[in-house]
């Protein structure tokens, strides 16, 4: 029993004066300020272009009638409104404990789960507004200017930018459907072994 | 205060979490992943520290936590008698050292080598937390812990034998 017990404390002695890394964990520190930058850029990317948008379609909303203000206004609204809900919605996904493994699995897919949400409205979303904007600058009760501008954005640049966004949307959307699923296998394994 | 926390959790507990991440992953690059995962988790984790446990079991059962969510990586079976290159220094050190770090990688691969369930109770009890410690860190009953304990220790102590 004693010579266990002394084996058992040699292990633990060696065990612990190894290091898989160097104890320096200033790389690590680093790589955590660096994702959250990174969060802190994408969220402020996203008010701004929605901001620019909605200044834009104001712009637009303010010299056009009928029907067409009133869309635009409506579109305007959503413009404003659509990063604050979905910053609201990332925070509260962020705001877990995850100190339990069905806790930390519960945060990781309701974070995924939101990420396949914002995905799949981006990819209706692009479209979406492709067409909306197409019908607008044609049918629309627009000034010509306006007309003029509306067709310039959905232009070659604009269709470029729309095609880039709707690549990286479905990348997103099927990087966190494999988390989902990774997420479910993980679970399913864990009721076997139950 | 989190940043404050946060720092105090690396600085002191840093070794703790390569610890539990090596003896999850073998695969290096795989590794420095799931450490970078484990402090972001821990971030994420520290404000809902309640001091209702040491900072070390909060730190280990996040690390835990996290190694246990990327088993699918972790059991991808690594390649045989690789060695790390601080290991492959071994054979330039004095005799001492290297025989020390020949002891450390054998006790590496046999803890690797252990089933998860008595793996991830052989490593909190290798790092010298105590049966409470790693019921609190693990969320399993005493009598589980005491259990997988005895048999991680049998289990380790007939490698460690026969790998001499």
């Amino acid at each position: 029993m004693m010579q266990d017990d002394n084996d058992w404390a040699a292990l633990q002695r060696s065990w612990q004066a190894g290091q898989s890394a160097p104890a320096e964990p200033a790389w690590l520190k680093a790589a955590v300020r660096r994702e959250q930058r990174r969060a802190r850029w994408e969220m402020l990317a996203e008010v701004l272009i929605s901001l620019g948008c909605a200044v834009v379609l104001a712009s637009w909303a303010g010299t056009s009638r009928g029907w067409t203000a009133g869309i635009l206004w409506a579109l305007v609204v959503a413009a404003g409104i659509s990063p604050v809900i979905t910053i609201r919605l990332r925070l509260a996904t962020w705001r877990g404990r995850g100190d339990t493994v069905t806790a930390w699995r519960g945060q990781l897919r309701r974070q995924a789960r939101l990420g396949l949400l914002l995905a799949r409205l981006g990819l209706i979303g692009g479209p979406l507004g492709l067409v909306l904007g197409l019908a607008l600058g044609t049918f629309g009760d627009m000034s010509q200017i306006d007309r003029t501008l509306a067709h310039g954005l959905i232009g070659p640049v604009g269709l470029v930018i729309l095609a880039l966004g709707w690549c990286w949307a479905l990348h997103e959307a099927r990087r966190h459907q494999r988390t989902l699923r990774t997420l479910a296998a993980e679970d399913e394994r864990d009721e076997e072994r139950a | 205060m989190r940043e404050g926390l946060f720092d105090q959790a690396l600085d002191g507990h840093g070794g703790l979490i390569a610890r539990i991440v090596s003896a999850h992953e073998r695969d290096p690059a795989l590794r420095e992943d799931l450490r970078q995962d484990v402090a972001l988790a821990l971030w994420r984790a520290l404000p809902g520290w309640r001091e209702e446990c040491g900072l070390r079991t909060f730190v280990a059962r996040v690390a835990h936590n996290v190694c246990v969510s990327h088993q699918r990586r972790a059991v991808r079976e690594p390649p045989r008698g690789e060695l790390s290159p601080q290991l492959d220094a071994a054979t330039e050190l004095p005799d001492a050292v290297a025989i020390d770090n020949d002891l450390r990688r054998r006790l590496s691969a046999a803890v690797a080598d252990l089933p998860a369930a008595l793996r991830e109770v052989a490593v909190l009890g290798l790092e010298g937390f105590t049966n409470q410690e790693i019921v609190d860190t693990l969320g399993l009953s005493s009598g589980t812990v005491a259990t997988r304990l005895s048999r991680a220790k049998a289990m380790l102590r007939e490698r460690m034998g026969q790998a001499s």
